[in-house]
């Protein structure tokens, strides 16, 4: 210890005080005598937090500071002391660090390697064991070699427009939660003098350089000609990167446009680049380094081990940083994606900018583009796109998917007034209603910017919202209704158009699809067992999708009897009147929801086909249950579906239920046998199948998938129930890869 | 990446906005490759199961302290230092049982047992491991039901620990004995690996 502690502190460590160390090892060891076995002295409040971050010295597993930690027997050198080196002796060929006359393939080592820390700092790790071992960024004005030094600008005003977008911004993104995002910056400055647009001169400056270089050595060497067209690849590449989030930042979608253009290119670079990464500097494997360290060898401008003493003593002692090859690859995706998002349109209505970011949230994405995500659809939170009130868009929403008379269009309004404009009741209850509905639909879009697993939880909690929700909905739907039938009795213009649970389908509907999200969610992620599978299946096929295809069912019906009034009111007033607008009328839909219908309706299927063979596998004892000494299959349904106890619309099914309801007999009062299990499961799947096949034109991608699912499941039902494999003790394997919801079944 | 799985470190600073649960220090719970092959037949299982010379016996003294460690070290890239192990088994001697061949510790379970949000009394694996030419023979099926009954007696509301969802054999050990996995933890471990966090309610 004294050992330690006196003559080994390393030479680069700057005390400002001075220190008197006396040894105290002897006396240390002599009062620990005292202690009997197991006994430990501790602060009361050291606990598990302490005891983790707790190293013991001298342990080389433990304390980074042992020399046997280090990549090699040279002391990791800080910037200023690479430079020292690097002015005591130019000449030396294993210099950290080269101020002038970098080679090309040294700036393509660079920059590559630069790349690669970035895309492994934005997976998590910190900024210091990541990007800022690249020593370039420590001091970007003092290089004189132009290249790195428009390179180096321009990642740190990169680094600081992420950090921005990812945590910076008022209200924050925030979208992660349970999830690292490493935005410390240890002090490094990250070039505020320098405004947003000029980084790109500087680079500018280091392009026009290396094409003057090309110039110069024209037709001359070919291998020199193709080293400076990948620099010149990586210096746009990099150039064009960053002008993507300078245009994605812009206020109310404004720079939308250049991103799409700008992101569109920086994607095809990064596929390019990967090819010239072998022209780069590459790491010298033959150079000897402890195991341990898979951090080095590493090649010049870097040092892992720089910024070790700006970490906590407990902190990973070293990061794997991605190959060069997969950063591109990552980076090249994040600019497909921000293409996308930059594709939509700032008036997109509210249900197509959700279907967006729900299909959007499914690929999973990284923490960068769902920020770009969220802050590109709800900036401010109160506002889609920066643009609409929220309170207008979800109105408009709620009219287009139900047409409640109340919302229908001004002719309809005024026709009738005396329900609707003069009645200040019943104008402030819609006002409130709306306005009380943005915050929970903000919720919605800030769980659907979590990544998938935090989104699930948050869905869970969202119910709560979206329960209270409904009372509202129901409240607004039941006074408009008595006013309604006050007005007119039994006098209904248009039939039987009432204004029961309008609203309140609208909001089902989506409360609905909070609760299907949240059971499908827990096959992507994995945290269903298989013997688990059949009351979830049987939920979606008993309950949320038959209540989903009711939603549907009932605002179509409404919808259509609106524009029947409508239209036969526009007739009306246009008769006598030239005849020739109204064919240019809003034109009546027929059917408007006949394919969610019926696409919800396969997925019903779908659920009922696997519920069945699951039933069948179980009760031939082919799926493992667990011990039963502490396993109950009451508590884990229940746990499973907890969250839907928030609702009361749809109400929550109770396993009492579920035991009931699974349980009935078939037409001979007898239980049903594993063959009528899978004949049933079959036909199931055969009517998903038919149905997803006549499904033409909607949401092909995923129904052209769940066609093939639908397919093979019939198929392997059949077999099943032919007997095939029925001595196999555990004959189904479900494969997730076709869809992430619904499983491919296959015999094992 | 290696077979071994490396532990998160504890970066509470950084980690901002995170919630309890991920606030908490992280351990491995299964480590490596517990392997347990077939279903487990449960019926010839009430203490033991298999014909091996395997005995188990409960946390005794801090001598047994640097076999425990030695064995659970094996299957870490990054150590816990000596408070971690002290912290659970000093504070919790109970909940800690060693399978022992001879002399030889070839199987541990560490675990602790305290209030979770003042409200449920919640137990907790922290670490499990069994000597890599002791595996498939049951061990630390044997061992997970010794300290769950341990914590059942000590009146435990629940149960929970933290595996990689890569860590196949773990979740079939578990879930075996009916933990349900109850939630998934994005990156949790610094292999950048999810992991799963299992529970079992007893009540």
């Amino acid at each position: 210890m004294a050992s330690l502690m006196g003559s080994e502190i390393p030479k680069a460590i700057k005390f400002t005080a001075s220190y008197d160390w006396t040894d105290i090892t002897k006396d240390f060891w002599e009062s620990a005598k005292e202690l009997s076995l197991g006994e430990l002295i501790h602060d009361e409040n050291f606990g598990l937090f302490e005891a983790m971050s707790a190293i013991e010295m001298m342990d080389p597993k433990m304390d980074a500071g042992m020399l046997c930690n280090r990549a090699s027997k040279d002391r990791a050198l800080s910037y200023e002391e690479a430079v020292k080196v690097l002015i005591e002796n130019p000449s030396q060929q294993r210099n950290k660090i080269k101020l002038t006359e970098l080679t090309p393939s040294e700036c393509i080592g660079i920059i590559d390697g630069t790349f690669a820390c970035l895309v492994t700092w934005l997976e998590g790790h910190s900024l210091a064991q990541t990007v800022f071992t690249n020593l370039y960024l420590h001091r970007p004005f003092e290089t004189s070699d132009v290249v790195m030094r428009g390179f180096s600008l321009t990642i740190l005003k990169l680094i600081d427009l992420l950090i921005n977008f990812v945590t910076r911004q008022v209200p924050m993104a925030s979208v992660f939660e349970e999830e690292d995002f490493q935005a410390m910056t240890y002090g490094f400055g990250l070039c505020n003098e320098i405004p947003i647009h000029k980084a790109s001169l500087f680079l500018k400056d280091a392009e026009d350089f290396v094409g003057k270089a090309k110039g110069d050595r024209a037709s001359e060497d070919l291998n020199e000609i193709r080293l400076l067209d990948a620099l010149a690849a990586r210096l746009r590449f990099t150039r064009i990167f960053y002008q993507v989030f300078v245009a994605l930042g812009k206020r109310e979608c404004s720079g939308l446009s250049q991103a799409i253009k700008a992101s569109a290119l920086c994607a095809d670079i990064g596929q390019s680049l990967k090819d010239s990464i072998c022209l780069g500097s590459q790491p010298e494997t033959n150079q000897s380094f402890p195991e341990s360290r898979v951090d080095y060898p590493t090649v010049m401008g870097f040092e892992p081990l720089v910024n070790q003493r700006l970490l906590p003593p407990t902190f990973p002692r070293f990061t794997r940083i991605v190959p060069r090859d997969v950063a591109y690859d990552r980076l090249t995706s994040l600019m497909n994606r921000l293409k996308t998002i930059s594709g939509v349109s700032p008036n997109s209505s509210f249900p197509a900018s959700l279907d967006f970011i729900s299909e959007f949230s499914a690929q999973s994405p990284c923490v960068v583009s769902r920020s770009v995500m969220k802050l590109t659809f709800l900036p401010q939170g109160t506002e889609l796109f920066g643009l609409h009130q929220l309170t207008e868009v979800l109105r408009d929403a709620c009219r287009d998917f139900i047409s409640p008379p109340i919302l229908t269009n001004k002719a309809f309004s005024q026709a009738h007034p005396e329900v609707y404009f003069n009645n200040i009741v019943t104008r402030e209850s819609v006002n409130t209603f709306f306005c009380v509905c943005s915050r929970p639909f903000t919720f919605l879009i800030q769980a659907l910017s979590h990544n998938r697993a935090r989104l699930r939880d948050r869905l869970g909690h969202l119910l709560e919202d979206f329960a209270a929700l409904q009372d509202e909905a129901d409240r607004v739907d039941q006074l408009l209704n008595s006013l309604w039938n006050q007005t007119y009795g039994d006098q209904t213009p248009g039939g039987s158009h009432t204004h029961l649970a309008c609203l309140g389908t609208w909001i089902l509907h989506h409360t609905l699809k909070i609760m299907v999200t949240f059971l499908l969610t827990g096959f992507e992620l994995e945290l269903y067992s298989v013997h688990e599978y059949h009351y979830i299946f049987w939920y979606l096929h008993e309950f949320l999708y038959g209540w989903v295809v009711s939603a549907f069912t009932r605002a179509e019906i409404l919808v259509m009897e609106q524009d029947k009034f409508l239209e036969k009111q526009i007739l009306q007033n246009q008769k006598g009147k030239s005849g020739k607008k109204s064919s240019k009328s809003k034109r009546r839909r027929t059917k408007p929801y006949e394919k969610e219908i019926h696409f919800n309706q396969a997925l019903q299927d779908l659920c009922g086909g696997y519920y069945k063979v699951m039933k069948g596998l179980k009760l031939e004892g082919k799926i493992d249950q667990p011990f039963d000494e502490f396993d109950s299959e009451k508590v884990r349904y229940e746990h499973r579906f907890g969250p839907f106890a928030a609702v009361t619309t749809p109400p929550v099914v109770s396993y009492e239920q579920f035991i009931h309801m699974t349980s009935i007999l078939n037409a001979q009062g007898e239980k049903p046998t594993a063959r009528e299990l899978y004949m049933d499961a079959s036909r199931f799947f055969g009517q998903a199948k038919t149905i997803l096949e006549s499904l033409q034109g909607f949401k092909s991608e995923q129904v052209m998938s769940l066609v093939q699912v639908a397919k093979t499941n019939f198929v392997v039902s059949k077999l099943l129930a032919n007997g095939h494999q029925k001595d196999s003790s555990s004959p189904i394997l479900f494969d997730f890869s076709l869809h992430s919801h619904f499983p491919v079944m296959k015999f094992s | 990446m290696n077979d071994v799985s490396s532990t998160r470190g504890i970066t509470p600073s950084l980690d901002a906005n995170c919630d309890e649960a991920s606030r908490e220090p992280t351990l491995l719970s299964s480590i490596s490759t517990l392997s347990i092959g077939s279903p487990i037949n449960f019926s010839s299982l009430p203490n033991g199961g298999c014909e091996t010379p395997i005995r188990y016996v409960s946390y005794e003294s801090e001598l047994q302290m640097p076999s425990i460690m030695e064995l659970i070290q094996k299957d870490l890239s990054e150590p816990y230092s000596i408070y971690t192990y002290r912290y659970f088994i000093h504070n919790w001697p109970k909940l800690c049982f060693l399978a022992v061949d001879g002399s030889r510790c070839v199987g541990a379970i560490v675990c602790k047992l305290d209030l979770h949000k003042h409200l449920v009394s919640r137990g907790y694996i922290a670490m499990l491991t069994v000597d890599k030419s002791y595996r498939k023979q049951r061990i630390g099926t044997t061992l997970v039901l010794k300290a769950i009954r341990a914590m059942i007696a000590d009146h435990a509301d629940e149960i929970v620990l933290e595996t990689e969802i890569t860590n196949k054999p773990a979740l079939k050990l578990y879930e075996n004995l009916g933990f349900v996995r109850d939630k998934r933890l994005f990156r949790y471990y610094l292999n950048g690996v999810d992991a799963l966090r299992l529970k079992l309610w007893l009540k």
